[in-house]
């Protein structure tokens, strides 16, 4: 079980997940006009992400999961709107070569709107909440977990031992190793 | 997740997206500095194309493209036009959105390639379908993306007598990059010369669209040179002004008639009563534009020595614009003529038409007051709070603020207007359209956006505002670069005016290019003729041509 400290990050990356799904929302809120691809991806995610959040204020033990869904979404999203907007670019850079100055701005300035959203704060979330752990045998689903487990370091490639995490499945502290509860 | 699967992700994914990028910038990439692959050469009259052929390149070329346009030329008896198609690239799909936008306003024509039958949408095709000139509108978002799908292809399906449904499906559409051999495409210098024909043919555009009435054709459409609906008395007098100060540069008789009878036509017909002056008003509500810029006008003509009877109307114009003012200098914008009383809401443009309005007058009226108006007016202008942004002067369409600095500067010089006014121009360089490798002809006009063509008004209004500028600048002594930068915002404006004025402008797409000849347009896509577009743009050019005039007098 996270310790008090931890909680607390989880209940601030719950509510910080509410941010870029209310700027998601409104967004697709506000477009001018319905186009059912963009309207079933974002609306998805507007669904999907105070969802988890939800999940994370609720059910502590299924917090770390249900974060890395909503970070694993948010990303996804970024992802995607990060590959419509340079090939965008490539697109009308093909057609109109250079197109100056002005052009270049707003494309930067798009980009700065969508990347601290998007791209920079799920990965800092993913990061924190550390990876998923591996589904346990079955042998060691029957057997007793240990009183005490040490905390895995996030960095290893390899996965922390089932044993090693959370109930919920997820690191037990901070992804670089933290001491767990 | 652990920092390594991150780092995997992202270098994954960036790497497929730069890849892709790569890839499609490439497949779309055209070059427009190579030799041409073929011209095609039509003939136009009336603005409708009467005839085509498509010669290839080849070490005939030239000698079978003379020999086109002559026999084109004699059997249609209309202007013939070389068309040269210098590259050509593909088009992605034929989705209406991505079709639209995989071309550039009149840079780009289209091919199709339909049941081994060719035709062909060249710039001037699709210049005179206004198909460049197609908005998407998007709820409150409006883009210009390249052409209109739906024209274009309904003008494709036509020349080859196919449905437009079967060669949307089963054409093979090509994008080609474009440019003019006959007529050559224009690129004036900015010299004496070419500013006076220019300044001149602007004054006489807005001559010929004096009706008998004295009212103007408002807005005209170049290419079916059809009037568009609508009337503004600000504007007729802006453009009266300009027509002004061009036919007394000019002394053209034709154009000195026509001014009479738009400057009657404003004195007369368009004077009210607001409380104990007169303004120029229409309705119970008088705006203080209308009658700031009538004044302007008529000024204008009186100090060039013509109808010395308005001389009561101008003193009684200026009461009024004076009698608007507050204390701390702005004045109040408009006047309730049912309830007689100023009504205290300020818009643009207004102030500083007043200002400038009452600088010139005081030529004529002699009266102090009209000075200390002007000058407290121009000090509000420019003197904007801590938080500027908020302020609803700070540089907007601000031309006639510096028209008043540079009217005002030998009787009350402000030398924060001059800062505000080069600090303006500072910026209005800096976001100024500069190095696009399909439009180089665009340096230096004021962006409309990084895709579109842009907007002859609105870098109209700078080069007045700049023009302006530099006469004060020059004066005043300014810094070097200060100078240098100012110098060099104006040669580009200028010759980007002079690039697309109507002097003769696409001739061939016109009906009637005449009666056009001098009209400035409202963009290079969009051929509407307003009236304050030659005005805007004259200004700009008259006021530097008078400017070289009086540094080459001995």
């Amino acid at each position: 079980v996270s310790t008090s400290r931890e909680r607390r990050s989880e209940i601030l990356f719950a509510v910080g997940n509410l941010v870029p799904a209310i700027v998601l929302g409104v967004g697709l809120y506000a477009l001018p006009v319905r186009w059912w691809p963009a309207d079933i991806v974002i609306g998805s995610a507007v669904i999907a992400v105070p969802v988890t959040s939800a999940v994370a204020f609720g059910r502590p033990l299924a917090s770390r999961k249900a974060l890395r869904v909503g970070a694993g979404v948010l990303l996804a999203i970024g992802f995607v709107l990060l590959a419509a907007a340079l090939l965008s670019v490539a697109f009308l850079s093909g057609i109109h070569g250079d197109f100056g100055q002005g052009g270049m701005t707003l494309m930067a300035l798009i980009a700065f709107l969508v990347l601290p959203y998007a791209i920079v704060y799920p990965v800092l979330e993913l990061r924190w909440v550390g990876p998923a752990a591996k589904k346990p045998a079955k042998a060691a689903e029957s057997a007793p977990a240990p009183v005490a487990a040490q905390a895995p370091n996030a960095d290893e490639s390899a996965p922390p031992s089932p044993a090693a995490s959370n109930a919920d499945g997820g690191a037990p502290s901070k992804g670089d190793g933290g001491a767990a509860a | 997740v652990s920092l390594r699967a991150l780092a995997r992700l992202f270098g994954g994914f960036f790497a497929v997206l730069l890849l892709a990028s790569l890839v499609l910038k490439a497949a779309l990439h055209v070059d427009r500095f190579r030799e041409p692959k073929r011209s095609i050469v039509s003939v136009w009259s009336g603005g409708q194309r009467r005839g085509r052929v498509v010669i290839p390149a080849g070490p005939d070329a030239a000698h079978r493209i003379d020999d086109a346009l002559t026999k084109q030329a004699r059997s249609w008896r209309g202007t013939g036009v070389v068309e040269d198609v210098i590259d050509d690239g593909p088009i992605l799909s034929t989705n209406a959105f991505l079709f639209g936008a995989s071309f550039v306003p009149a840079r780009d024509g289209v091919e199709v390639t339909y049941d081994g039958r060719v035709a062909y949408a060249t710039v001037d095709d699709l210049m005179a379908l206004k198909a460049y000139d197609h908005p998407i509108v998007l709820g409150p978002i409006r883009l210009q993306l390249g052409v209109d799908a739906d024209v274009v292809w309904a003008a494709l399906a036509k020349e080859l007598r196919v449905k437009e449904t079967d060669l949307v499906e089963n054409g093979e559409f090509r994008r080609l990059a474009m440019r003019h051999r006959v007529p050559p495409e224009p690129a004036p210098k900015v010299t004496a010369d070419t500013l006076r024909d220019a300044a001149v043919e602007a004054g006489r555009y807005l001559a010929r669209a004096v009706r008998p009435d004295g009212t103007y054709r408002y807005e005209v459409n170049a290419v079916e040179n059809t009037e568009n609906e609508g009337y503004n008395w600000p504007r007729h007098a802006g453009a009266t002004w300009y027509l002004a100060e061009s036919a007394l540069y000019a002394r053209d008789p034709a154009m000195l008639d026509a001014l009479e009878r738009a400057a009657r036509r404003l004195a007369q017909g368009a004077l009210v009563n607001c409380g104990e002056h007169r303004c120029v008003a229409e309705g119970d509500r008088a705006d203080l534009g209308s009658s700031a810029l009538g004044l302007l006008a008529l000024s204008e003509i009186v100090l060039g020595g013509r109808m010395p009877e308005l001389m009561p109307v101008i003193a009684d114009l200026a009461a009024f614009i004076r009698s608007q003012q507050r204390s701390d200098g702005e004045f109040m914008h408009f006047y309730d003529r049912k309830e007689n009383h100023p009504v205290d809401v300020q818009v643009l443009y207004y102030t500083g038409e007043a200002a400038f309005a009452l600088g010139r007058a005081a030529r004529l009226t002699r009266d102090p007051k009209d000075v200390d108006a002007a000058a407290r007016a121009l000090d509000r202008l420019v003197t904007y709070p801590a938080w500027y942004v908020g302020w609803h002067y700070y540089y907007g369409a601000e031309h006639w603020t510096c028209h008043a600095l540079d009217e005002l500067w030998e009787r009350a010089p402000n030398q924060k207007a001059l800062r505000f006014c080069l600090d303006w121009q500072a910026a209005v360089y800096d976001t100024a359209i500069w190095g696009r490798t399909a439009s180089p002809e665009y340096d230096g006009a004021t962006s409309a956006g990084p895709f579109v063509p842009p907007a002859i008004v609105g870098t109209a209004t700078r080069m007045e505002a700049a023009v302006a500028t530099l006469r004060v600048a020059k004066i005043a002594g300014v810094s070097r670069s200060d100078l240098a930068r100012l110098q060099a915002a104006v040669d580009a404006g200028l010759a980007f005016l002079l690039r697309f004025e109507l002097n003769p402008g696409p001739t061939q797409i016109m009906v009637n290019p005449a009666m056009m000849r001098g009209g400035v347009p409202n963009t290079p896509t969009d051929l509407t003729v307003r009236i304050d577009y030659p005005q805007h743009a004259g200004t700009g050019l008259i006021g530097y041509l008078r400017q070289l005039e009086r540094h080459a007098a001995p």
